[in-house]
């Protein structure tokens, strides 16, 4: 019965000390989370002039600031992640990190800064899942040149671990999705190149020579295609458009060398004569002896192709044919007697992995 | 004006007929008790936060010696008031509301709460090494005992209603309503079978609902993702309850014994104390901050890795001697937040020191941060329930629970064997005061019928009138012994297979072997 006993006037009095008691704490929180949130941001700042500064002990310290005064604050605990990573403290940035993805797991930024954790501690399958995730989850509008930034560092994560197909797959994604940057682009099709992807590299720099045709990475990128193909002479077609574009660019007289000298040597070039045939077999096999004269226990058959070489020729073709497949026998058994010795020779080895394909 | 009377009997006159039990009355009124802590403790909270960021913020960033000095005026401000403007505000806060509760028929008075709050919040707020929780629990008794003065409640309804803000404020404090209940039932009470449980749980719900209102759904500690890494690993989370069972007897020792001492000081140590241990806790704040305070914020960046495990260890001892310091000089304030503190460092000092010597097995020193909290509290305070469910409600995490158990239990019955007497049962046994404790009544086996009654052979006849049961309490024996000379004991199984005989001689011979036996042992 007590609430009865207590008087009309009790329960008037208390409801009004309650209702004076909920308006004074609500102005007492708003004033202290005001106050909170005003020293938070100035721990903030402070901690984001740090981290530009290159200081990123102090910055941690001060987004460590930020964050006891605003807990709540993502962006706070991203800074700090970061600034974590850049100081090395990797055990705390994870762990500011997971308690993000806690409570958003599909944010593709934390996913790309643990990915980036994982790669430092040379934790690499989870480097990649977190890389992975990180490209394939949520990224707003105004940051998508982060998805593509996690993408690269996923594609040199993948060529670093030598999965050359999921490389290829994630830099045709790339380039589907690049902007009109050509330089991006070529990079993709060089990286393709690399992987093996010839067909999709030359779809690449075909696209880039029709978007510019003056741009000389992209015919250097095409002379590459060709030259990576076996295709010499289109190759040194392309090589030769890049130098008159840019007439002193080393790379691209380099290249130009190379094929030129490829194209001089190749001894099954269409449309040779007999003679001309010859006369590059027989300058293969002494380039490749001459290559090969330093390789210990090698003389008896280095002997027997000088043997080759002083032939008599009977038919030219049947002479040819025995003289390139010498020279390609010698240079396929070089490891053999030569370990892993380097090539001097790169007309050489182009030629003949030409000729072994 | 007329219209206003007719109005307000009418008002009046239709509450008088709604037709409400006196149960749902009690959990009104615990409602509103929940939602007043709730508001005290959002406001104690905020000052403690406004006085600390003035003094050991942006005061301690002006001047050099800001934060060495602040603890120290702090205590000193803070003794003051307690005992020069509220006396009525001194002592432990538990045990101060388990003396209302069980001698002053749930009396608390209105200075008590301002008292507490302003001398806490300055104490702890200018960095004393202290926690807002203990004296939480006794505004919220406070608060309680106001409203049922306000209502006029009944005497038994007085003594019923103080633990019911006692949940409400130390829930509020903690941010824990499942943790502020069993507090409240294992150690204020120490009653599971108290009838105002409904009301416990309203109030502390109601009390938190309204903190989280105000503050925010922060939990007390950001708790990162917890895992158990290998079977092995529990055998690590006994160690730490080893290490949780043994720092806290001692600590309770110490306690003991420097109160002991401190007791034959002359009355210049109620200012020279905790203005001394003040000044200590600010040159220890030199080198470690973190110790500075209740220590969560520190807690919450030892949760997320920032400290080494050295550190970590470092920072357990040097709050365990500051809080050891601040608690026994008499400088206003609780133990919880600073046990949780102690346990968290220890915990993953030695979690930390466990995964550099096996980090297959093992997992980082967080995860054992949380399971070193829970070990120590359940070392120091005797509540393993509460500190199981505590550390579970902290983490959301059901895959803590088997280390929390294994590591809280072994600190629990080490510490028990260590320093039998529990901290607030020391407290008040210093003060001169006799408190139930749940840890007596845990100990305290009380007889059955079974134990005094005579044994028959089974060819006796069951008769007429009243029976016990073996395993009854031999207490409800007296009472029916009191209408007949003789009670027959049946069976619960059989209830017409008559098991033995009770007479008034069986009981008071039970009785008076049970207490030689006592006087012997």
């Amino acid at each position: 019965m007590f609430l009865l006993q207590g008087t009309f006037r009790t329960i008037l009095v208390v409801s009004a000390v309650l209702i004076l008691a909920f308006v004074a704490t609500g102005f007492a929180s708003s004033a202290y989370h005001r106050e909170k949130q005003l020293l938070g941001e100035e721990h903030y700042k402070e901690g984001q002039q740090l981290a530009a500064r290159g200081e990123t002990e102090a910055a941690a310290e001060e987004y460590r600031k930020a964050l006891l005064f605003s807990p709540e604050e993502t962006n706070y605990r991203l800074s700090l992640a970061t600034a974590l990573i850049d100081a090395g403290r990797l055990d705390e940035a994870q762990s500011h990190l997971e308690q993000l993805l806690q409570e958003d797991p599909t944010n593709g930024l934390i996913n790309l800064l643990l990915a980036r954790v994982a790669l430092q501690r040379n934790q690499l399958k989870m480097a990649k899942d977190y890389y992975q995730r990180a490209v394939y989850e949520y990224w707003p509008a105004s940051e998508s040149t982060e998805r593509r930034k996690a993408r690269w560092e996923l594609v040199n994560l993948l060529s670093r671990t030598g999965q050359r197909n999921a490389v290829i797959a994630e830099l045709i994604q790339l380039y589907a999705n690049a902007p009109g940057d050509q330089q991006q682009k070529a990079k993709i099709g060089f990286l393709l190149l690399d992987n093996g992807a010839v067909s999709e590299a030359a779809q690449v720099f075909r696209d880039l020579v029709k978007q510019a045709p003056q741009d000389t990475m992209a015919h250097f990128g095409l002379g590459q295609v060709y030259f990576s193909s076996g295709d010499f002479v289109s190759a040194r077609h392309e090589f030769e458009r890049a130098a008159r574009l840019s007439p002193h660019d080393p790379r691209t007289e380099q290249a130009l060398a190379l094929t030129n000298d490829v194209i001089d040597l190749d001894p099954v070039l269409p449309s040779i004569s007999a003679t001309e045939q010859l006369r590059r077999s027989q300058n293969l096999l002494s380039r490749v002896i001459k290559d090969l004269q330093a390789c210990p226990g090698f003389q008896h058959r280095l002997d027997a192709a000088q043997k080759l070489l002083a032939t008599k020729p009977q038919s030219k073709e049947d002479l040819s044919l025995r003289l390139h497949q010498a020279a390609q026998s010698l240079w396929h058994d070089k490891g053999l007697f030569c370990g892993s010795k380097p090539v001097n020779d790169r007309t050489l080895d182009t030629v003949l992995s030409r000729m072994n394909q | 004006m007329s219209r206003l009377f007719y109005g307000r009997r009418m008002l009046a006159n239709s509450l008088a007929h709604v037709s409400i039990s006196e149960t749902q009355r009690f959990l009104l009124l615990a409602l509103l008790i929940g939602i007043f802590s709730g508001l005290l403790v959002v406001l104690f909270h905020i000052s403690i936060d406004v006085i600390s960021w003035t003094s050991l913020g942006a005061l301690a960033g002006r001047f050099h010696f800001a934060r060495l000095l602040s603890p120290a005026a702090g205590a000193i401000i803070a003794v003051f008031v307690v005992r020069r403007i509220f006396p009525r505000a001194k002592g432990s806060g538990v045990n101060q509301t388990k003396i209302a509760i069980y001698s002053s028929e749930g009396h608390v008075s209105s200075s008590t709460i301002a008292g507490k709050f302003l001398a806490c919040a300055i104490s702890i707020g200018s960095g004393n090494s202290l926690g807002p929780e203990d004296p939480s629990l006794q505004m919220g008794a406070g608060v309680a005992s106001l409203l049922g003065r306000v209502f006029r409640l009944p005497r038994n309804s007085m003594r019923l209603i103080a633990p019911v803000g006692a949940a409400a404020g130390i829930a509020a404090a903690f941010n824990t309503p499942i943790s502020g209940v069993l507090f409240v039932m294992e150690e204020v009470l120490a009653d599971w079978s108290a009838t105002a449980v409904g009301s416990i749980v309203l109030a502390a719900v109601s009390a938190v609902v309204t903190m989280r209102a105000f503050l925010g759904n922060e939990p007390l500690f950001q708790i990162p993702s917890f895992e158990l890494n290998h079977v092995s690993e529990l055998m690590i989370y006994a160690g730490v309850g080893i290490a949780g069972g043994v720092l806290s007897a001692l600590f309770m020792w110490l306690v003991e014994r420097l109160k002991e001492q401190i007791h034959e000081l002359p009355q210049w140590r109620h200012y020279a104390l905790p203005a001394a241990a003040g000044f200590l806790t600010g040159v220890t704040g030199l080198w470690f901050p973190e110790v500075m305070g209740a220590g969560y914020d520190a807690v919450n960046s030892a949760l997320h890795g920032e400290f080494v495990w050295q550190v970590l260890l470092y920072l357990a001892l040097a709050k365990l001697l500051v809080t050891l310091l601040s608690f026994t000089a008499g400088t206003p304030g609780g133990m919880f937040a600073p046990a949780l503190f102690v346990g968290a460092m220890l915990g993953g000092g030695l979690g930390g020191l466990a995964h550099r010597v096996w980090p297959q097995a093992s997992s980082t020193a967080e995860a054992y941060m949380l399971v070193g909290m829970g070990a120590f509290f359940a070392g120091v305070f005797r509540a393993p329930i509460t500190s199981i469910f505590m550390v579970f409600e902290l983490s959301a995490s059901y895959v803590i629970i088997l280390p929390v158990m294994i590591a809280n239990t072994t600190a629990y019955l080490l510490s028990r064997n260590l320093h039998p007497t529990p901290f607030f049962t020391m407290l008040a046994e210093l003060e001169g005061v006799n408190l139930p404790s749940a840890e007596e009544k845990r100990n305290f086996q009380p007889l059955r019928v079974e134990d005094a009654m005579h044994r028959v052979s089974a060819a006796v006849q069951k008769e007429p009138g009243l029976h016990l049961f073996p395993d009854e309490p031999l207490d409800a024996a007296l009472r029916l012994l009191a209408s007949q000379h003789r009670i027959q004991v049946i069976s619960r199984l059989e209830p017409h297979e008559v098991l033995g005989t009770l007479t008034l001689d069986d009981v008071h011979q039970a009785y008076g072997i049970a207490t030689q036996e006592v006087l012997e042992g």
